[in-house]
């Protein structure tokens, strides 16, 4: 394939893609004009972007749509939609900005309500309930791994649990005035749990290192397969 | 009225003598003055008083009260202005008697109230013996313990090595970090396109990922045609790691022509969703075509409870689709009332709480329909329990380029994450060595550098 081969557009894109990879490693040699440029023309673009896709997504068929050509209810729900939607948009405004209040606790407590509820009952109980499991000797015989190797994965799995569940626990006391510390126990459990979360860390790092590199191997192989395309005949 | 003052001078007949020669009250300063001018009868005192205190006198008709406030307000009109003219003071002191020369400047006061408030030269009414008293004596040595002067001692010493100029080191540091910046840089670039230009493959297989193994069980054991919600809830700035991973799901889905409804709780989410079916339509040779194999209904807003509104009632929530058509009437999605009529659900993501919202608010209300992720390797730590846990919450894993480049192989096909496979492995391995070896020099560096204590 050539750059002959692509149509207009696709070489347009080809051309301001590859001019803007080159643009952005330009950070190599320190910040510059176009490095800034590039970054201005991001950012512009991303928020044109949602600006459009809220309203053809959200706005038009939510409000505009149901308000011209919904039924009575569906009239009155958006009309509703649309008056709180002004008391939150009004908040811009210092002088009126009290009338927004209502709203923004109204979506404050249920957001609050929908996240607390999907936490507990989403990842707390069920990752409890997985913990315990762990330790169910009947249904360890069951799986296809060694015992043993299931008891050790579970007993890492509690002691990391536990370890850095107390790691975060600061309470300390003053013994005859002198400067208030943690129990020893703690303190040597706690130590276990900065290893666990050392370790997390560490794991954590290596996962945005793999995203980062995968990103830059895919614009490098980009551009010089650009190149070849230009001298390709 | 402030008792600050004596106002008798104005209106006393008894001293009009004074006022012609001075011409204004402040200054018949002590009681001899008083004396010396007591002595003028009242016709004498007529003749002689000054033109400008003719209006001043009282006139019996009126009322006490009226001419009383009249009179002060010439007074005061009067005090103000002899205060500003230095040359009548000046022949005013000439003119004085011997007694009083001495004594006026001494006993006259600034007055803190009433109408004359910040005129000088004032004669007070009395003198207060209740506040003449010896001053105070004050020691003027600072008293402060020794662990106060330690402490001031130090602090002087610290401000002291602020103030103090350092000898500027940072010209020679910049210029080595550039160095060192554009250094690595030929490195990893080298590390990324030798693989490209010489297609020699380092790593000929991605490693064996039993997560996408289940993942692919899973797609394979659903039959063709079938109707798959599919979330694309990634940003386009790791389009690169999550494209490569999900276009080896999504491909296998159109081979067995699944029915794919697209949705995304990220604004960019539908532009990506739409791309990635063009570039597949483009690579496969596939004609998925908008309505007749695919549904792209758009951006979900309102994060988790958006999220939860959608699994609650998908038909209301997104009632139309990114061209604005009314679609749950179509023949594919006539069967979806609710989100457990789907019969796969596959979320892509490179956020772990995007991730989480989707297991929290979503697969509680998922029935029997399975859901598989495909995620980034930033986010798979944090998704994994969900995925390991017994029983699992989540029923395949896709992670990142890795698992991608697994699933592609282990159905025997090749894509973008079969191709740059080698180079993220070199690239990967060279990143390793730079940090290794910067680790090593730095502390290499520290334990020379290290004072002894």
């Amino acid at each position: 394939m050539s750059v002959f081969d692509l149509n207009n557009l696709d070489l347009l894109g080809a051309i301001l893609s590859f001019g803007l990879t080159l643009i952005i490693l330009s950070f190599i040699f320190g910040d510059n004009l176009l490095f800034r440029f590039a970054i201005h023309v991001f950012v512009g673009v991303t928020a044109g972007y949602v600006a459009v896709m809220t309203w053809y997504n959200v706005l038009l068929p939510e409000i505009v749509v149901p308000l011209i050509g919904g039924s009575q209810a569906e009239r009155f729900y958006a009309l509703l939609v649309l008056v709180l939607s002004s008391f939150l948009f009004i908040k811009a405004f210092p002088r009126l900005s009290g009338w927004g209040n209502p709203v923004v606790a109204y979506l404050v407590g249920v957001g609050t309500a929908t996240v607390i509820g999907g936490a507990v009952l989403g990842t707390l109980f069920p990752q409890v309930l997985a913990s315990i499991n762990l330790f169910d000797i009947p249904g360890l015989f069951e799986k296809s791994s060694p015992v043993w190797m299931q008891i050790s994965n579970a007993v890492v799995i509690l002691v990391g649990t536990i370890s850095v569940l107390i790691f975060f626990h600061f309470g300390a006391r003053s013994n005859h005035g002198s400067h208030p510390e943690r129990a020893a126990w703690i303190s040597a459990v706690a130590c276990i749990g900065q290893i666990f979360i050392s370790i997390t860390f560490g794991v954590l790092f290596a996962g945005v290192y793999i995203a980062s590199m995968t990103a830059f191997a895919e614009r490098m192989t980009f551009t010089a397969n650009f190149i070849l395309l230009l001298f390709r005949p | 009225m402030s008792n600050d003052i004596k106002p008798n001078s104005g209106t006393s007949p008894e001293n009009g003598k004074e006022f012609e020669k001075s011409g204004e009250v402040q200054k018949s300063t002590t009681g001899q003055s008083f004396q010396d001018s007591s002595s003028d009868n009242e016709t004498g005192q007529e003749k002689k008083t000054p033109d400008w205190l003719v209006d001043a006198i009282p006139d019996e008709k009126t009322s006490d009260n009226v001419a009383e406030k009249s009179l002060m307000q010439d007074f005061q009109e009067d005090v103000e202005e002899s205060a500003d003219d230095q040359s009548d003071r000046e022949v005013e002191e000439k003119d004085l008697p011997e007694p009083v020369k001495g004594e006026r400047e001494e006993d006259t006061i600034e007055v803190q109230a009433g109408p004359l408030v910040g005129v000088e030269g004032v004669l007070p009414v009395e003198l207060d013996p209740f506040f003449i008293h010896e001053p105070v004596r004050r020691s003027i040595k600072l008293q402060v313990t020794k662990t106060q002067e330690t402490q001031a001692l130090l602090l002087d010493q610290m401000i002291k090595g602020e103030i103090e100029s350092q000898p500027e080191v940072t010209q020679s540091k910049a210029v080595s970090n550039n160095i060192l910046r554009i250094g690595i840089a030929i490195f990893l670039l080298v590390s990324i396109l030798l693989p490209l230009s010489t297609r020699l493959p380092v790593t000929v297989t991605p490693p064996v990922s039993r997560d996408s193994v289940s993942a692919n069980q899973l797609i394979e054991s659903i039959s063709d045609g079938a109707t798959v919600l599919l979330t694309v809830d990634y940003e386009p700035g790791l389009s690169a790691e999550m494209d490569a991973a999900l276009a080896s799901v999504v491909d296998r889905m159109m081979m067995k022509d699944f029915y794919l409804v697209l949705v995304s709780t990220v604004p960019t989410g539908p532009v990506q969703a739409e791309r990635l079916l063009v570039l597949l339509n483009q690579r496969g040779g596939y004609q998925y075509e908008s309505s007749e194999n695919y549904t792209n209904l758009g951006y979900i807003p309102g994060g988790p409870i958006g999220l939860l509104n959608f699994a609650e009632a998908p038909r209301q929530v997104m009632p139309y689709d990114l061209d604005g058509n009314a679609v749950w009437y179509s023949p594919p999605m006539q069967t979806i009332s609710s989100i457990s009529d789907f019969n796969l659900v596959v979320v892509a993501t490179e956020n772990p709480d995007r991730a989480r919202s989707w297991v929290e608010q979503v697969q509680p209300k998922l029935g029997n329909t399975p859901i598989i992720m495909v995620v980034s390797r930033q986010a798979e730590p944090l998704v994994r329990p969900y995925y390991g846990s017994e029983p699992s919450q989540i029923q395949g894993l896709v992670s990142g380029f890795g698992g991608g480049a697994f699933y592609l192989s282990s159905n025997a096909q090749a894509g973008s994450s079969s191709m740059y496979w080698s180079s993220i492995n070199l690239a990967l391995i060279a990143g390793g060595l730079l940090m290794l070896i910067g680790a090593v020099m730095y502390t290499g560096k520290s334990l020379i550098t290290r004072k002894p204590e």
